[in-house]
């Protein structure tokens, strides 16, 4: 009775982490290089009630509910969109933008809408550098004509006319992108689940190449979402009504013996 | 009487325990892969009934039987049922469906389990695991892909680019024989070390078809278990309130037979 009543309260549990997931995701549809978290449900481990008759039947056997075993970020490319702003870069292919976080670390991003500092560094909106092949790209302010090649080399036209290079934008390849930690402001910290990074030149193996003047959009589907968050929601209220009808047969149980 | 206040019990445990099953089924309506269970329940062997201090015209001890007496019930095991459940479309190249009577093999530090899960991804190595981060075996070996082309055919065939690494092992229930629930989507097989025939999706002759880019929902209907919730809250009442009119007749007997009126 008990095992019935924690059960279901597993399992409303983990659709409300579900339904969080998808408000996240939700929230996030407009949010560039956004890539969206799947709940994955799990079942919990299976208590044998009663043993195994010799080699007959596996017994009673019973289950004891749900948990929500990882949000897995889906790294579906998101689709591109163009924009006017010479800096705005999208990756098409399985790399990561690598960024000089202001404390030193490195941290990694498939949001591409960048900006220059004061001092001409290509940056993003937090003020992390994008790194190139060597260290941050500097663009000096008299330069026009700033031209993103896609395999990361930065080009620009300098006062005199002359067509300089500002430096060649690298990109990092995980194994498994999924394990990396959002960190927030679009940006990942690199994890063990993720394996190290692997520093690439655009072009080169699956990292994929750099599209200018395009940002990659969120690869939130609404349609998805909102049957996802009718899914979990539903299923939140059928473990409310186990919950409810386990408390009855309790009270049954509990009145057995009247007067 | 006291008989019938045992076997009144035994039904209310029942209900209890089916409760429980029910309540799994229903928390795991989401669960990729997963497959409901049903509760079989059977009775405790039936006592016969003779008839004792009876005799007949002639005085002579009659014991014919008057018939049988059940004494109550019993779950004895709980079946997984293996139907079919829907396929949702993820897109996902390495998310794999499994239609019919199949399961993944996958090596886990206990040894080889089955699985319905299909939900895969591949781990800081490479290697291509389960949601639970157990490998995934083709060909008997886990699979290794580094640089991030990995792809699996609706034949079960795992390639690096076009090079091919093996093809998925595919167990059928029928040649794992008796398989029972571990729990973590995972399932195990009385004898678990014997190497089980698996079937690869050319030779299933229709057993089971592999879909890529899909998961398998589970199979649990909300409205099935509902109705099973129903069923078994009612069958408790029922013998709650059977339990409590024994009770009250044996009140009666006890405290009302005898009492001089007065």
């Amino acid at each position: 009775m008990i095992r019935a009543l924690q059960t279901a309260a597993s399992s409303m549990l983990a659709n409300q982490q579900a339904i969080e997931t998808t408000a996240n995701n939700l929230s996030n549809v407009n949010t560039t290089g956004f890539k969206k978290g799947r709940a994955e449900f799990q079942e919990l481990l299976y208590a044998q009630v009663q043993p195994a008759a010799e080699g007959k039947t596996p017994g009673l056997v019973i289950g004891q509910g749900v948990r929500l075993n990882q949000i897995h970020r889906i790294q579906d490319a998101g689709m591109l969109q163009p924009s006017e702003n010479p800096y705005d870069l999208a990756i098409q292919g399985l790399g990561f933008f690598r960024i000089q976080q202001p404390d030193g670390t490195v941290a990694y991003t498939r949001d591409g809408a960048f900006s220059v500092d004061a001092q001409g560094r290509l940056a993003t909106a937090s003020g992390g550098l994008v790194l190139g092949q060597s260290g941050p790209i500097v663009i000096p302010a008299d330069a026009t004509n700033v031209s993103i090649k896609p395999d990361g080399f930065v080009e620009y036209q300098s006062a005199e006319g002359k067509t300089l290079v500002a430096g060649q934008i690298t990109l990092a390849l995980f194994t498994n992108p999924a394990g990396l930690t959002p960190v927030g402001h679009n940006l990942h910290a690199a994890s063990t689940g993720a394996s190290r990074p692997q520093v690439l030149t655009p072009g080169s193996q699956a990292a994929g190449k750099i599209v200018q003047k395009h940002l990659e959009a969120s690869n939130v589907q609404t349609m998805e979402e909102m049957v996802n968050l009718m899914a979990a929601q539903r299923a939140y209220e059928l473990n409310a009504k186990v919950i409810h009808s386990t408390d009855e047969m309790m009270s049954m149980a509990n009145n057995l013996r009247r007067g | 009487m006291l008989r019938g206040i045992y076997t009144s019990a035994s039904g209310m445990l029942v209900e209890q325990k089916r409760m429980d099953v029910t309540a799994n089924n229903l928390a795991n309506v989401n669960t990729t892969g997963f497959k409901k269970e049903t509760a079989i329940s059977g009775s405790f062997q039936e006592l016969l009934v003779r008839r004792v201090n009876d005799k007949d015209a002639a005085g002579n001890p009659q014991t014919a039987s008057v018939g049988t007496l059940g004494l109550g019930t019993f779950l004895v095991q709980n079946a997984a049922r293996l139907s079919a459940a829907s396929l949702k479309e993820t897109g996902n190249p390495l998310d794999v469906a499994i239609t019919g009577d199949g399961f993944f093999t996958v090596q886990t530090p206990q040894g080889i389990r089955y699985t319905r899960q299909g939900n895969f991804t591949q781990d800081a190595n490479g290697t291509l695991v389960t949601a639970e981060g157990h490998a995934v075996l083709a060909g008997g070996r886990p699979i290794t892909v580094r640089d991030g082309s990995l792809t699996i055919s609706n034949t079960g065939e795992v390639r690096n680019g076009d090079r091919l690494l093996g093809r998925l092992d595919i167990a059928t229930s029928q040649a794992l024989g008796s398989l029972r629930k571990e729990g973590h989507g995972l399932w195990t097989r009385a004898g678990a070390d014997d190497a089980p025939l698996l079937i690869t999706p050319a030779e299933a002759n229709g057993q089971y078809q592999l879909r890529v880019g899909f998961l398998e929902a589970s199979n649990v209907e909300s409205v099935t278990e509902m109705v099973e919730m129903i069923t078994i809250m009612r069958s408790y009442e029922a013998n709650q309130r059977t339990l409590q009119v024994q009770d009250e007749t044996l009140q009666k007997a006890a405290n009302d037979i005898g009492r001089v009126s007065g």
